[in-house]
């Protein structure tokens, strides 16, 4: 049977910390770690993480043992491993996850998800936070987020932002808005029908947001600014 | 150095077996050693395309539950040399096989060929996983569709979690003449949504269902622009360099007579 609190997922500012068991035997953590990174398959799916593996002093052959897992799985799509640490703190407090704490504190916080690439047919980018998509967002892909969502690119998916009811003024801007379906906290809308795409203008950023419980799409400039703000 | 391809879609009927039969057979005509994986088990059918289907005695599953020798499951095409096809099972499904072993047989393909074309069934299941699990390549097979288009999307999504990170797209039945009057999607337009290089363009030519129905690839006798095309296809796989096909030849008297004043290209 495997233990399943010998390794403990803990999601932080830029990535994901595994907590390793310290008492138990190392083979046991790392069955533990395999099943639960089976587990959580559908969590990780489509999304870059890092890791930093705490918890427990490592020798070398173990770390080994473990990057040699993560080379040969395909569930997480990580980005980077941090260097294993042997100190026992969970955090360090360095300058940059002080200022994250104060601004926590302030309650003025807004944390934001990069997405990395094209969001393709069948992908679903979500954050509590902000999403900013460097890439497409082609037909098929959905961009969901608590807060805003920034599409670097064409916009001919479905995105819904402001899920998150407590975010003031949530919005959506995008290089060419061309979306199937778009949502800002409750309102959805969808492109009219006959005109495939509500394809709004030539150039520059295209920025939809709510005003008076209706989406409006506009050129993004001052004007449009100050309108979303009334 | 041998490399597993497989030819995949996501959706049905967009001609991934034709393009698998007609590449394949161009790569051996260039004097590689081929072998074709039909990995649509339970709905095979490039054994038909092929013209093999008569010879047909062990399968693929029959390799992997090691009821025969791989040896004796590989079907040697008398017309090429090097050519060879391992069909797959008729009267069992796609859980027959796990990626794992196809896999292992992938592995034990690439000691004797050079290229190991595996010809992918449609969807995103079972059989689609099995397919690409040895694969370190892959060509998305696409029709200028909005269906299609949005199918090889997803598709490419897929690979590109999985692993396989070398992605190239080819546009089949392509009629150039819809292209011009704007009812058909242009090449450039999808392109631009799926975001990979494109490795070949096919024209949609009637000589690829006569060939296809007599069970000889079409770039056997190569006169039409399809077959070219998938010659074409087949150099580039190796690396080599080819300039697209010019698809704008107009047929019939009209354009022959616009051809002679200049009006070609328009």
């Amino acid at each position: 049977m495997v233990q399943d609190n010998l390794v403990v997922f803990k999601g932080y500012a830029d990535g994901i910390i595994v907590l390793l068991d310290e008492m138990a035997n190392f083979e046991a953590v790392l069955e533990c770690f395999k099943q639960k990174l089976k587990d959580s398959e559908r969590f990780f799916k489509g999304s870059r993480v890092s890791l930093r593996f705490k918890g427990r002093p490592l020798s070398e052959k173990q770390q080994e043992i473990l990057l040699e897992l993560l080379a040969n799985q395909n569930i997480v799509n990580i980005s980077f491993v941090h260097e294993f640490e042997n100190e026992k703190e969970m955090f360090k407090e360095t300058d940059y996850l002080k200022w994250i704490k104060e601004q926590i504190e302030s309650g003025e916080a807004s944390l934001t998800h990069f997405h990395y690439g094209i969001v393709r047919s069948g992908n679903h980018v979500h954050a509590s936070g902000n999403v900013v998509v460097l890439g497409d967002v082609n037909p098929g892909g959905l961009v969901t987020a608590g807060g805003n969502i920034l599409i670097m690119g064409s916009l001919k998916g479905k995105v819904h932002a402001g899920m998150d009811p407590s975010f003031s003024h949530p919005f959506v801007i995008a290089q060419s808005m061309q979306p199937i379906q778009i949502g800002i906290a409750s309102i959805i809308a969808q492109s009219p029908q006959g005109n495939k795409y509500m394809d709004i203008g030539e150039g520059g950023m295209q920025m939809a947001y709510l005003y008076e419980e209706e989406i409006y799409i506009n050129q993004m400039d001052t004007k449009t600014l100050s309108h979303m703000l009334k | 150095m041998s490399e597993v391809i497989v030819i995949t879609s996501g959706k049905g009927g967009v001609g991934k077996t034709t393009t698998s039969a007609n590449v394949g057979t161009a790569l051996a005509l260039a004097g590689k050693q081929v072998v074709l994986v039909d990995a649509d088990i339970g709905l095979r059918n490039l054994d038909v395309v092929m013209g093999l289907e008569n010879r047909i005695v062990y399968d693929l599953v029959d390799v992997v539950e090691g009821r025969c020798r791989l040896k004796q499951a590989l079907i040697k095409d008398k017309r090429f040399e090097g050519l060879f096809l391992l069909p797959a099972a008729q009267t069992r499904d796609k859980n027959a096989v796990s990626p794992e072993q196809m896999k292992k047989l992938c592995d034990s393909l690439k000691e004797d060929f050079d290229y190991i074309l595996l010809d992918c069934p449609a969807g995103i299941e079972q059989g689609f996983k099995n397919a690409i699990a040895g694969a370190d390549r892959a060509l998305v097979i696409t029709t200028p569709e909005v269906s299609a288009v949005r199918d090889a999307d997803r598709i490419i999504g897929l690979l590109e979690s999985h692993g396989v990170s070398t992605i190239h797209l080819i546009i089949n039945r392509v009629r150039m003449n819809m292209v011009k009057r704007g009812d058909m999607m242009a090449m450039e337009d999808v392109v631009e949504i799926l975001a990979i290089d494109l490795i070949g363009v096919v024209p949609d030519d009637e000589n690829i269902v006569v060939t296809t129905n007599k069970g000889e690839p079409a770039v056997i006798e190569g006169s039409s622009l399809a077959s070219k095309a998938f010659r074409n296809i087949a150099d580039r796989v190796q690396g080599l360099e080819r300039p697209f096909l010019d698809l704008n030849i107009s047929t019939g008297l009209v354009g022959k007579i616009k051809k002679v004043f200049g009006f070609g290209n328009q």
